[in-house]
């Protein structure tokens, strides 16, 4: 059978031709910040200093990113977020799979009542002190475990995967059932090799904000050792420019680089590993959230 | 049904807030009492050991002796084995065990656990520790209202009689400003870092007045035609109308910064700070006699487009930017920034520019600036719940020497440091330490603002410019002003509204094509009616008060 050619007309080509420009725009503004954030801090800051667009580093210079890794203290802190990011991603996604499962059985005794329940902690939330309180009660102040237990939950992605799970046809589990597997069983062979687009979107959701999880390294934890990246940074970023440097005889070394330099770099060494997470898991990304949001 | 689920559901909702509200209003710990009880704290650990010393005495001498167990037992925690946490404003992490703390402890011989955390991250972890009774044993209090606030919780120790004791530095380099707090009448809650503060100089680049055979303005006349001049007569010689007079920025301008405090100086006003009115009021600098002349003058320089005209949006290193690149060749700053802490490496044109520093007199030859200070509110202060009150003083006793500063600031001497010249302030930062970003991380630099002593070594390493800069400024700090070291509960109420107000009248004063004098009515009668009233008249209260402290 022969292919049919499809003619576009003038204006077809036409209108065709201006949604990609507007597309090309669109692309641009979305992309250029990054790349702005990332040509500024290769870039030797006085250059930089005379403002306007960055397509290319202007005096290329590693200087910034030199300062940031000869302390000790960058490396702690990276340490612990990369490990709160991968344990605390590893446990949220079991325990929300291990809540949303039995959730998405329609006979299940109380269903509605826990589910309120959690749904309830979407609307209101203890406040900062009371969580404070709650957590100093429980001795995890100053621990590595304040990083996982406290957000191991997190209701609204668990609702997502609850309505993942719910558009999974009755009658595979049924079938299940039929030969005889437990309720563990069909969540472990049936419904979670089913699930791995959602799994991808939940790990990503839990991923990017474990990473740039902030608060909790600032209030919870006194420790330097238990420090967290997104608080050391956010230290350095947070400088007076009148006070930012030293004077005396390293003077020199130091006020070469210019607070706007070492934000951008503090933001692109922040923001690369989400860019590079995203970029492997992004083909689950929209399938995840759209079956998981709408259900059938 | 749906009926049913829905009464289910509120009846759910109501148990759980109800089950929230009485977790709240269960019983006091002891240690909330404690807290509450505030000054109680420290005072009822020393009774203790007092009771037992008297008990003591009572069993060897047949009757008790109280005077002597007061004599004998200090009224101050002395626990040298409990860990001292002191929370620091930095904007650098150092490493958790780093060489200046070590030599800190050494010198000390205390335990310390410094936190750090971020400036704007600061009151918000303060404020959630106090209230769940996990203060730290010294932290910083910013202002009047905040030590207000902390004195009434009764979270605060009265530090004097250990200070007396133990820390004599600390009581000779504070001894000048300590009697002008009023909350350390007959006690020492509030323990003031010693250093001046830097004031701005009116900075100038020289190498354009050479280039347009122009004298360092001395007058409001002068200053508005060697503007004019570096708007328009070329001054860098480079035949392009590229640079401008003046560069500031609208948050530096609207409230208590730096930018125009000489400008409006010249008029006799102390921008930024409390005046008394003749009358005998008690008022806000933008209700000076002379304001809505200083407001012409700058809105005439405006006017005549000699103010970098991105004053309105650009943030503060934008501003500082402006000057660097040579956009702009005068900038209200202290001297430390454009002479010192950015010289030459900061400067983008070759050669880099030469600066010097303007006084400017108005019409009747005043001129000056108000004191810059922290605010008689400010300092260190430390909790009531400190096991080891005696290890603060040998702290703060340690910090507010000459040693001491040098350490928090250079680091260990020989080192980190050591001494080219040090009546000149040289030193030479040695191996690694010349890299600022591991001086920081061994300490150098980040707890300089503990305990600051009236010479701290930041002020002693200063190149000569910024120096003579400093120097002058000071000099110039002669305006008279209201300085009130008491919480205000206007403020504390209508604060915020009051200053949006103000904030929003200087600007469209800058901006607006209407008459000046009915833009300045018009909000300062909003300004007066929202609460400016109500705080002038409870501020006129306080300074009579206060007045003689002053004197």
């Amino acid at each position: 059978m022969s292919k049919v050619k499809y003619k576009k007309s003038p204006g077809e080509r036409v209108s065709e031709l201006i949604i990609n420009i507007l597309l090309v725009i669109i692309v641009f503004v979305m992309i250029y910040p990054f790349w702005h954030v990332l040509m500024y801090s290769l870039s030797d800051s006085r250059a930089a200093m005379s403002g306007g667009l960055f397509f290319y580093p202007r005096k290329f210079t590693l200087i910034t990113y030199r300062m940031l890794i000869r302390t000790k203290q960058i490396f702690i802190a990276f340490k612990n977020s990369v490990l709160k990011t991968v344990l605390a991603t590893f446990f949220s996604l079991i325990i929300t799979a291990l809540t949303a499962y039995p959730l998405s059985i329609p006979g299940l005794k109380g269903r509605r009542l826990v589910q309120v329940y959690i749904f309830f902690t979407m609307l209101f939330s203890g406040g900062i002190i009371p969580t404070y309180l709650l957590i100093k009660d429980l001795h995890m102040l100053d621990t590595f475990w304040v990083y996982l237990i406290p957000g191991m939950l997190s209701a609204h992605h668990m609702f997502i995967l609850r309505n993942f799970f719910q558009a999974i046809p009755d009658s595979l589990e049924e079938s299940a059932m039929l030969d005889g597997a437990s309720h563990m069983d069909i969540l472990l062979w049936i419904v979670l090799p089913l699930s791995k687009a959602a799994f991808a979107t939940q790990t990503m959701f839990y991923g990017v904000s474990n990473w740039n999880e902030y608060m909790d390294g600032v209030l919870y934890v006194n420790d330097q050792r238990l420090q967290l990246l997104q608080v050391y940074l956010r230290q350095l970023i947070y400088t007076d420019g009148s006070k930012s440097v030293l004077s005396g005889a390293d003077l020199a070394a130091s006020a070469a680089v210019t607070e706007e330099s070492m934000k951008m770099t503090v933001v692109a060494i922040t923001v690369l590993p989400v860019i590079i997470v995203y970029s492997f898991l992004q083909k689950y990304y929209m399938k995840g959230i759209m079956i998981g949001s709408v259900k059938e | 049904m749906m009926k049913r689920q829905r009464r289910i559901v509120s009846i759910l909702l109501i148990v759980v807030l109800l089950c929230s509200v009485s977790g709240c209003s269960g019983e006091q710990k002891p240690s909330e009492t404690t807290a509450a009880s505030g000054t109680q704290a420290p005072t009822s650990a020393a009774a203790k050991e007092t009771t037992q010393a008297e008990k003591s005495e009572t069993t060897q001498a047949g009757q008790p002796e109280t005077t002597v167990a007061e004599e004998t037992v200090p009224s101050w925690t002395a626990d040298d084995s409990a860990e001292i946490t002191i929370l620091v404003s930095s904007d650098t992490s150092p490493d958790a065990d780093n060489l200046v703390l070590q030599e800190l402890e050494k010198q000390t011989n205390t335990k310390i656990n410094i936190i750090t955390v971020s400036g704007s991250e600061y009151s918000t972890k303060l404020n959630t520790m106090i209230a769940a009774d996990d203060v730290p044993d010294v932290f910083w209090s910013s202002n009047i209202n905040s030590l207000d606030k902390y004195l009434k919780a009764g979270i605060l120790a009265d530090m004097k009689a250990v200070l007396e004791a133990k820390a004599p530095n600390v009581i000779e380099e504070t001894k000048d400003i300590i009697p002008r707090i009023k909350a350390n009448e007959n006690a020492i809650y509030l323990i003031p870092n010693a250093d001046r503060l830097y004031p701005a100089n009116v900075v100038i680049r020289t190498d354009w007045l050479e280039n347009l055979n122009l004298e360092m303005p001395t007058d409001l006349d002068s200053f508005a035609k060697v503007m004019h001049a570096f708007t328009y007569d070329d001054p860098d010689g480079n035949g392009i109308k590229d640079t401008y007079g003046y560069a500031f920025e609208m948050s530096g301008f609207t409230g208590s910064g730096k930018q125009f405090i000489n400008i409006f100086g010249a008029f006799g006003i102390p921008k930024g700070q409390k005046v008394e009115l003749e009358d005998g009021t008690v008022t806000a600098w933008f209700k000076h006699p002379n304001f809505m002349k200083a407001m012409t003058y700058i809105r005439g320089l405006i006017d005549d487009g000699v103010v970098e005209p991105d004053f309105v949006t650009i943030p503060r290193m934008e501003m500082f930017g402006k000057f660097w690149t040579g956009q702009a060749g005068c900038l209200e700053w202290d001297a430390t920034g454009p002479a010192n802490n950015w010289y030459p490496t900061r400067y983008t044109e070759d050669p880099p520019p030469t600066l010097g520093f303007a006084t400017i007199k108005g019409e009747d030859g005043t001129y000056g600036l108000p004191e810059a200070v922290d605010g008689l509110g400010s300092g260190w202060v430390v909790s009531a719940n400190c096991k080891n009150m005696e290890g603060v003083a040998r702290i703060a006793n340690f910090c507010m020497s000459e040693e001491g500063a040098d350490l928090l600031y250079l680091g260990v001497e020989n080192v980190m440091y050591r001494w080219i010249d040090k009546e000149k302030g040289e030193v030479e930062y040695l191996g690694d330490y010349v890299d600022t970003a591991v001086h920081r991380a061994a300490g150098g630099y980040v707890y300089s603002k503990l305990f600051k002593p009236s010479s701290p070594a930041d002020y002693r390493t200063l190149m000569p410019l910024a120096r003579e800069g400093v120097q002058l400024a000071w000099d110039n700090t002669v305006l008279e002003w209201v300085y009130i070291s008491q919480a205000s509960e206007v403020r504390n109420e209508y604060g915020s509204d009051m200053d949006g107000i103000i904030t929003e009248m200087i600007t469209e004063m800058l901006l607006t094509t209407e008459d000046l004098q009915t833009v300045y009515d018009r909000y300062i009668k909003e300004w007066e009616e929202t609460g400016g009233s109500a705080w002038e008249e409870e501020m006129t209260g306080f300074w009579e008060e206060e007045r003689d402290l002053w004197r």
